[in-house]
């Protein structure tokens, strides 16, 4: 086993437990924590049997798995950076407009 | 003409009570908004018999502004609203030039302070940068931008409508008003400095050079 593969593998290990940890702690609905341990799980195989993947490679004709893995990780980081920005954004101006019309209310 | 002060305040405990002392002497038009403090700056302005308004938790100078803005003209019906800052940095005698230049037909006020001696460097350095970014950008030269002693008329409050809720409100504001076709007038006014870390610090300056380009488009 490669190095990479080793630093991998230890990684998603990591996420795994920490994906657990929030769904005991009922943080994580049921759905998200299978979802993302799911993912955890593909990238894991892909990660440990590189060569079962050579069709994923193909199809996309890079000449190493690991450019698909680094350019769907930055498609999903790019969508969730998005998808948290808008919803700060939406608690921010609520919590905001709570606290305002609670202030003035209360006069 | 009715004007009311608003005096926005956060964790002002140690100099509330002074200002508000030397300010009632000259109104009692005054509202006090607490943003969330943690000392008894609320407590402190109601025992001067002064409206206080509390934010249950902090969210900062620009929500604080409305809060009071909304306050002024909606409950207490003025025609145009103050603002000084509750940390007694503003010298009450010149609400009278405020009074003159809305009374005059300005529809915003800015008071400009001395940049003297009395000025930490920094601050100097920082507020002109600022006032030629904003004049290259926006056609206007605003001599002091993080100036907290402005005025507005109601029509001008919902004009400017402002987004920020932080310290850079101050800079958004003079956008809107370059980018405004509103009359404003400046005001020399007299400060005296307590804290010379106090307020406006360098995270909240690049908070506003990433805003700029928002303002800029929007």
């Amino acid at each position: 086993m490669m190095g990479i593969q080793i630093l991998s593998v230890t990684f998603i290990f990591l996420m795994l437990y920490v994906v657990r940890i929030h769904y005991k702690k009922g943080e994580l609905p049921k759905v998200e924590a299978i979802f993302w341990a799911s993912i955890l799980f593909v990238v894991g195989i892909l990660v440990m049997v590189s060569q079962s993947a050579d069709y994923i490679r193909r199809l996309f004709a890079v000449t190493r798995l690991t450019d698909v893995i680094v350019i769907f990780s930055f498609m999903g980081v790019f969508v969730l950076l998005i998808e948290n920005r808008i919803q700060i954004n939406k608690l921010r101006t609520r919590l905001e407009r709570l606290v305002r019309d609670r202030a003035m209310d209360s006069k | 003409m009715k004007i009311a002060i608003v005096i926005p305040a956060y964790n002002e405990s140690r100099y509330i009570g002074k200002f508000l002392d030397k300010l009632l002497v000259a109104t009692k038009q005054v509202v006090v908004i607490d943003d969330g403090s943690s000392d008894k700056t609320c407590e402190i302005a109601k025992s001067r018999g002064v409206e206080c308004l509390q934010h249950m938790v902090n969210l900062g100078k620009g929500a604080t502004l409305k809060t009071g803005c909304d306050y002024a003209f909606k409950k207490m019906g003025t025609d145009a609203v103050i603002i000084m800052d509750g940390d007694d940095q503003h010298v009450v005698d010149d609400i009278k030039l405020f009074e003159k230049a809305l009374r005059g037909g300005a529809q915003v006020v800015l008071g400009v302070r001395q940049m003297d001696a009395k000025m930490p460097l920094m601050r100097i350095l920082g507020n002109k940068s600022m006032s030629i970014l904003i004049n290259l950008l926006f056609g206007h030269y605003i001599a002091d931008i993080p100036s907290g002693f402005k005025a507005f008329t109601k029509r001008a409050y919902h004009e400017l409508h402002w987004h920020s809720s932080g310290y850079e409100v101050e800079t958004e504001i003079a956008v809107r008003i370059a980018k405004s076709k509103l009359s404003y007038t400046e005001v020399p006014i007299s400060t005296v400095y307590h804290d010379k870390e106090y307020g406006f610090n360098m995270l909240d300056a690049t908070k506003v050079l990433l805003k700029l380009p928002y303002w800029l488009w929007s």
